[in-house]
């Protein structure tokens, strides 16, 4: 269960706050929402200053602070929108059973310490969250405190005792630790084939709805595209999967802007770019075997790489009869609403995401757009943009914004016929890896685009490169 | 040459779609996109396989607020274009 409330790291936290008071500090005609903000932001300090001391150690023994709670890695005991009440103490004042809080890096974790192993001054202990699998071994210094109190969010508190001989905490303890041994013995025989099996290193990347398994032969590759990607590996099956395969070459190669356009297909083959690309469907039709020059996946050419992630987004959407479009655009969530901002590259996409470092930035590159029978989902993507501390998530679009520098920040109508010639510019071409970009494809981008039209609302932004373009869209919307 | 008894017909596989008072047209080989304003829309609705060149000024001089020499003009223009990009046959 991870503490972090603001999901920004520690170490940006002062550039945080400074930039949430830069934005408001220079409005003075709207004062009301300076007051409001300004609130907002001191109730938020408390709980993030609270959370840096805790993380630092700052925090003296015995004391009690309160934070709430995220993730749900101790669920049913402690669930997220909890507040936890948490006792900062050191390591060696823990025992078997409690629920401590200790640091990983720049996080807070909250876990049930299983097992204790002390050589000298040496000492180690076992902790693993109640729905976790599998445990992990941490040393004791990392411990800041142990929780003593849960308070739900009807204010309810349960305090959670360890002491005075109540042993159903203890008891749990053995007990998950019983369920991390066993699941430790069952994943022996998996480790035993791993050992004897050529290695097949497999990423999985989330796209929305949609599961892409990238199963690459040579380690390198694989590191290198998975960090790239910043790839949280998806827990769940993949709907597609790409064998992908590097070939070596010693000519320099010419990399095209798209890959998009240079496709030639016979029976389940294709070949793209004059042979810099190519690959086969099968034996199943959620198979994908591709072979990359190595020149595509260096430098500045693996944003060219991507557009083969993105046919083969359309490949996995076209199996799964999604109903979902990948556009050019940044999408940022603000008040639990999706906002996009759309335009072709040069408009300011990455400009806005970083003027927007305040919330929850989606994307500055390609964002995933989701229609459902009730509403329309704006998701992140693993796709990369200039923006670095991008987050994935999803919220209900709220409404787009085609953008373009300009010398004020202003919002303002934009023709239907306008609209949807901007936005279907920026659709990723909704082309199966499988399939040639043709007419229908243009078709569709239009069609896409005027049923968002009809959808969401549209508006044109000019924006200076300053964050006040927020305020515009909060005197529109709320 | 266009004559004013001449019959325009739009080529078949066209896509078009409607966006209020624009039009857009997909021509057939989907290269190009052509982009119609609200009299050019106009024209285009009045193109409809029976209707003369003729029958197209009258009904944009009742629409519109135009001199009949002009109109004739600009239609035979537009008509003219609209040949040259093999949206219609005349």
């Amino acid at each position: 269960m991870s503490l972090i409330y603001f999901k920004q790291k520690a170490s940006s936290f002062k550039e945080y706050y400074l930039a949430l008071f830069r934005l408001f500090s220079p409005i003075s005609k709207l004062q009301s929402l300076n007051v409001r903000c300004s609130m907002a932001i001191k109730e938020k300090h408390k709980l993030a200053s609270d959370w840096l001391d805790l993380l630092n150690g700052l925090i003296p023994h015995g004391t009690i602070v309160e934070l709430p709670v995220l993730t749900g890695s101790m669920v049913p005991l402690i669930v997220p929108g909890n507040t936890i009440r948490i006792m900062a103490l050191s390591g060696k004042q823990i025992r078997r059973g409690d629920i401590i809080v200790f640091r990983e890096g720049k996080t807070l974790t909250t876990h049930r310490l299983l097992a204790r192993f002390t050589l000298g001054t040496w000492s180690i202990i076992y902790q693993k969250g109640d729905v976790n699998r599998l445990g992990k071994w941490i040393h004791t210094g990392q411990v800041v405190g142990m929780v003593v109190a849960v308070q739900d969010k009807n204010g309810l508190v349960t305090t959670i005792s360890n002491r005075d001989g109540d042993k159903k905490a203890r008891n749990e303890a053995l007990r998950q630790l019983a369920l991390a041994c066993w699941n430790t013995a069952l994943l022996f025989p998996r480790f035993i084939k791993n050992k004897f099996k050529i290695k097949i290193h497999e990423f999985r990347m989330e796209i929305g709805d949609s599961v892409i398994g990238i199963t690459c032969p040579t380690l390198k590759y694989f590191k290198y595209l998975s960090d790239y990607f910043s790839v949280r590996n998806s827990e769940r099956e993949p709907d597609i999967t790409v064998n992908l395969n590097f070939i070596h070459h010693e000519e320099s190669i010419e990399i095209p802007d798209s890959l998009f356009t240079t496709k030639k297909i016979m029976n389940n083959n294709f070949i793209i770019a004059h042979g810099l690309v190519h690959g086969k469907i099968g034996p199943e039709i959620n198979k994908i075997q591709l072979w990359v020059k190595t020149g595509l996946a260096h430098g500045q050419a693996i944003r060219v790489f991507e557009q083969l992630l993105y046919q083969i987004f359309y490949s996995c959407r076209k199996i799964k009869l999604n109903d979902s479009l990948l556009i050019h655009s940044s999408g940022v969530i603000y008040k639990n609403c999706g906002f996009l901002f759309a335009g072709p590259s040069g408009s300011g996409k990455s400009t806005i995401a970083s003027l927007s470092g305040d919330y929850h930035v989606l994307n500055d590159e390609v964002c995933l757009i989701e229609f459902h029978d009730a509403d329309i989902t704006l998701h992140g993507t693993p796709f990369n943009g200039y923006f670095k501390n991008k987050m994935s998530g999803s919220a209900r679009l709220k409404a787009i914004f085609i953008i373009s520098h300009g010398r004020v920040n202003s919002i303002s109508e934009i023709k239907r016929s306008e609209a949807v010639k901007q936005l279907a510019k920026e659709i990723i071409p909704p082309v199966p890896i499988e399939e040639h970009l043709n007419r229908k494809i243009f078709i569709d981008m239009l069609d896409m685009a005027d049923r968002l039209y009809r959808s969401v609302p549209i508006y044109k932004l000019e924006f200076i490169p300053d964050s006040g373009f927020w305020i515009e869209i909060d005197r529109l919307f709320y | 040459m266009i004559r004013l008894d001449s019959i325009p017909i739009p080529v078949n596989g066209l896509y078009v779609k409607e966006l209020g008072d624009t039009i857009i047209i997909l021509s057939d080989n989907g290269d190009e996109l052509h982009s119609l304003d609200e009299v050019g829309g106009f024209i285009w609705r009045s193109i409809n396989g029976s209707s003369t060149v003729q029958d197209i000024i009258v009904m944009l001089l009742q629409e519109y607020d135009v001199g009949k020499s002009q109109a004739e003009e600009d239609i035979k223009n537009f008509l003219f274009e609209l040949e040259e990009k093999k949206l219609i046959k005349i």
